[in-house]
C-alpha cells in the first residue's frame, strides 16, 4: 500500500476510534440520566439520628481570602455540630492581604477556631493541608474552600456518613450562589446541575465511583495520614485521594442532600485558568492510577470499568480537538466519508458540558428534577463550549504531560479569583 | 401511616429526594410509539428527499435563470440520494488572498474578545479554518479535491446521516418523559421535521454561497453550518420541551415521588 494510503487509514482509524469511545461515553450518561430520573435512589447516611457522632476537624484552605474569610468562618462558627467535639482550622497559606487579621479575629471570639498561619515551607493547598492534619485532632477531617457558604447542617450531614467503617470519604453537593450574575455562571450552574445531581448521584446509585471534590467533603484523618498525606505535587489531590481511597478498599459516599453554596467564576479568563488547572491535576492522576485502577483487587469489573472512564475525561477533549484537525485534513484530501460528519456530530451533542462532564440531556435531567424551569432553557449555549473547554483542557492535558516527563516537583497553585464584595454574603 | 408518611403525601419533596414517578407499561408504550413514528419518517426519507431537492432545484431556478441545475442520485446505504448538480467557481488569488487577510484578522479579533468568550472563540476556529481554506486555494488550489456536485452530494448524504442520528437520540431523550404521550409524539415529530427542513434550507443557502462566493468557503460551512447548526436548534426545541415539563411538574405533587 502506498505511503499517501496508509496515511489515509491511520486519519480514519483515529476518527473511528475516538467515536467509538465518544458513544461509550455516550451510552453510560443516558444511563446515568435515565437512572436518575427513574431508577431506584441509593440514599446517603445523612439521615441518621445519632448523638455518638465523631469528633471532627474543618480545614479551611485560605490564601488571600479577604473577600470571603468573614462570611465562611461565620457560617462554619453557627453549626450545629456538637462544639466539643469539632474545631475549625482556616489554614492561612502566606496571605498578603488582610486574611490573617479577619482570622484572629474569629479566633479570640471562638475557641474551636484554631488557625494555621503558613508564612515559610511550600506554599499551595496540598501543602498547607498537609501542615493542618498534624495538628487537627478530628477523627474526621472535613474541607471547605473559602469561598464556601456551608449551612448549618452540613457538618453533621457529612460527619454522621462516617458511621459505617466502610466508608473512607464523603463528597457534597455544590451550588453556585452567583448564579444569576452572567451568562457564564448560568451555564456553569447547568453544568453543576448535571453534574451533581445526576452523575454524581447515578455513580452513587450504581456502585461505580461517585467522586470526592476536595471541598464540601471530608474523609477519614488516619486513612490519609497512613498512605503518606496529600501529594504535594498533584494539582488534584481530591481526585488523588478518590482514587486512593478506591485502590485502598473504602468507598465514597455521595451526600446530595448536603448542599453547599459556591462562587463561581464569573469571567471567561477565570474559568479558563481553573479548567487549565483541573484538567493538569486530573491528568497527572491519570497517568499514576490507570493501570492501579486495573489491578486493584478491592473493584468490581464496573468499577474499574467506570474509574477508568472517569480517570480519561479531561483526555478526551484533547483527543477530540486532535479528531478535528484529522477531519479537516481527510476534508482537504477529498477523503471524508460519513463517518467523519457522526464524528463532529457527537461532539457538540455528546459533550457539551464539559466543567462536570455533562452531555446536555443530563444536564436537562437535572435541570428539571431541581426545578431549574428557565435556565434549561440555555441548553443551545452549552455547544459554544465545547471549543473553550477543548483548548484550555488540551492545554492542561500537554502541561501534566510535560509535568510527567521532566519530574516536576514544584507545582504552583493558581488560586481562583473571587467576585465577591467584602461582607456581601453576610 | 407515620406522621412523617403523611406529610409527604402533601409537599413536592426537596431536590435531593425527587424522583418522577412513571408507569412502565407507559414508558414501554412511549418507547414503542416513539420508535415506530422514528421508522415511519425513515421510510418516507426518500419521498421527502425528492420533494424536498425538488423545491430546492426550484427556487434555484428561480433566482438562477440562466445557469442550469439538474438533480443527479447516488446510493448511499439503503437510501438514494438526490443532489444538485450545477457549476460553481475556483476563488481567483485577489480573493483568496483578501479571504486570507480578513480571515485571520478577524480569527484574532474573535480570540482577543473577553465577552463571551465560549461564542468568540468558536467563531475565532471557523475564521481560522476559513483562513486556511483561503490558503491552501493560494498554494495549492488545482489539488483541491471538490467540485460544486460533488460537494452538494457530500453536504445532502452527511445531513441525512445527521438527521437519522439526531432522530434516533431525541426518540430515547423524549420518550422516558413524564408527559403526556401526544404532547411526546408532538414534540418529537417538531423536532425532526424541523431538522430536516431547516436540512434542506441551509443546503439551498450553502449551494447559492459556494455557487456565488466560489468554493473558498466549503470548509467552514461543511463544518460549521452543515452538522452543527442542526444540533443547536434540536437542542433548543428540547430545552424549551423540558423547561414545560419542568414548569408543569412543579405544580403537581403527584407526579413526583420521594427516594425510599
Amino acid at each position: 500500500m502506498a505511503m499517501g494510503g496508509i496515511m489515509i487509514l491511520v486519519l480514519k482509524g483515529y476518527i473511528i476510534s475516538v467515536s467509538l469511545l465518544c458513544i461509550l461515553y455516550a451510552l453510560r450518561h443516558l444511563i446515568f440520566a435515565y437512572d436518575r430520573f427513574m431508577g431506584k435512589q441509593k440514599i446517603f447516611y445523612g439521615d441518621i439520628i445519632d448523638d455518638q457522632l465523631p469528633t471532627v476537624s474543618v480545614l479551611v484552605p485560605m490564601h488571600n481570602e479577604e473577600k470571603v474569610a468573614s462570611n465562611i468562618l461565620s457560617l462554619l462558627s453557627k453549626t450545629d455540630y456538637p462544639k466539643n467535639k469539632y474545631e475549625v482550622i482556616p489554614i492561612n497559606d502566606h496571605s498578603e492581604d488582610k486574611t490573617k487579621e479577619i482570622i484572629d479575629e474569629f479566633a479570640k471570639r471562638y475557641d474551636f477556631i484554631k488557625p494555621l498561619h503558613r508564612y515559610g515551607g511550600k506554599r499551595g493547598k496540598p501543602a498547607g493541608l498537609n501542615d493542618a492534619l498534624k495538628i487537627a485532632q478530628g477523627e474526621i477531617v472535613l474541607i471547605f474552600d473559602a469561598d464556601y457558604l456551608p449551612p448549618k447542617g452540613i457538618v453533621r450531614e457529612l460527619a454522621v456518613n462516617f458511621k459505617d467503617p466502610l466508608v473512607g470519604a464523603v463528597m457534597g453537593r455544590v451550588i453556585p450562589v452567583n448564579a444569576d450574575k452572567n451568562l457564564l455562571t448560568k451555564l456553569l450552574d447547568l453544568e453543576r446541575c448535571g453534574g451533581y445531581q445526576v452523575n454524581q448521584q447515578s455513580r452513587y446509585n450504581l456502585n461505580l465511583i461517585p467522586q470526592y471534590g476536595g471541598t464540601v467533603g471530608g474523609f477519614r484523618r488516619d486513612i490519609v495520614l497512613e498512605t503518606g498525606g496529600f501529594n504535594e505535587n498533584v494539582l488534584a489531590e481530591d481526585t488523588e485521594l478518590t482514587y486512593r481511597m478506591y485502590v485502598s478498599g473504602y468507598k465514597v459516599v455521595y451526600a446530595n442532600r448536603a448542599e453547599c453554596w459556591e462562587e463561581a467564576p464569573e469571567n471567561w479568563n477565570v474559568r479558563a485558568r481553573q479548567v487549565k488547572r483541573w484538567s493538569r491535576g486530573h491528568n497527572q492522576v491519570m497517568f499514576k492510577y490507570f493501570f492501579k485502577v486495573l489491578k486493584s483487587p478491592h473493584l468490581t469489573f464496573f468499577q474499574k470499568f467506570d474509574g477508568l472512564l472517569l480517570l480519561m475525561v479531561y483526555l478526551i477533549p484533547f483527543l477530540l480537538l486532535l479528531g478535528l484537525f484529522d477531519f479537516l485534513i481527510l476534508f482537504f484530501l477529498g477523503d471524508i466519508n460519513f463517518i467523519a460528519p457522526v464524528y463532529v456530530m457527537l461532539i457538540p451533542l455528546l459533550f457539551s458540558g464539559f466543567g462536570n462532564f455533562a452531555p446536555f440531556y443530563e444536564i436537562a435531567v437535572g435541570a428539571v428534577i431541581d426545578g431549574l424551569e428557565k435556565r434549561v432553557r440555555l441548553l443551545p449555549f452549552l455547544i459554544f463550549n465545547f471549543v473553550f473547554y477543548s483548548i484550555y483542557i488540551s492545554l492542561g492535558f500537554w502541561q501534566a504531560i510535560l509535568d510527567s516527563i521532566k519530574g516536576k516537583k514544584e507545582i504552583h497553585w493558581d488560586k481562583t479569583e473571587r467576585f465577591r464584595d467584602k461582607g456581601a454574603a453576610d | 401511616m407515620r406522621r412523617e408518611d403523611d406529610i409527604k403525601e402533601k409537599i413536592i419533596p426537596h431536590r435531593a429526594y425527587r424522583i418522577i414517578k412513571l408507569d412502565k407499561f407507559e414508558l414501554i408504550g412511549s418507547f414503542t410509539v416513539i420508535f415506530l413514528i422514528f421508522m415511519v419518517v425513515i421510510s418516507f426519507f426518500p419521498y421527502i428527499l425528492e420533494n424536498g431537492i425538488g423545491y430546492c432545484k426550484q427556487f434555484l431556478d428561480t433566482i438562477y435563470v440562466d445557469a442550469v441545475f439538474d438533480i443527479s442520485r447516488k446510493d448511499l446505504f439503503v437510501f438514494s440520494i438526490p443532489y444538485i448538480e450545477t457549476y460553481g467557481k475556483y476563488p481567483t488569488i485577489d480573493f483568496a488572498i483578501l479571504t486570507l487577510i480578513v480571515s485571520l484578522v478577524l480569527s484574532i479579533i474573535f480570540f482577543k474578545t473577553k465577552y463571551l468568550k465560549n461564542i468568540f472563540l468558536t467563531l475565532s476556529v471557523l475564521t481560522f479554518i476559513n483562513a486556511l481554506s483561503a490558503l491552501y486555494f493560494i498554494l495549492f488550489a488545482e489539488y483541491f479535491p471538490y467540485s460544486l456536485p460533488t460537494f452538494s452530494y457530500l453536504f445532502i448524504s452527511t445531513a441525512v446521516i445527521n438527521w437519522i442520528v439526531l432522530m434516533f437520540v431525541f426518540g430515547l431523550l423524549v420518550s422516558p418523559l413524564p408527559t403526556n404521550i401526544l404532547l411526546k409524539i408532538f414534540v418529537y415529530l417538531l423536532i425532526s421535521l424541523s431538522v430536516i427542513v431547516l436540512g434542506f434550507l441551509k443546503y439551498l443557502l450553502v449551494i447559492i454561497v459556494v455557487k456565488e462566493y466560489s468554493f473558498i468557503f466549503m470548509p467552514v460551512l461543511f463544518l460549521g453550518f452543515g452538522i452543527i447548526v442542526d444540533y443547536i436548534y434540536a437542542v433548543m426545541f428540547y430545552g424549551y420541551f423540558m423547561s414545560f415539563i419542568t414548569k408543569s411538574l412543579l405544580k403537581k405533587r403527584e407526579e413526583w415521588r420521594w427516594v425510599e
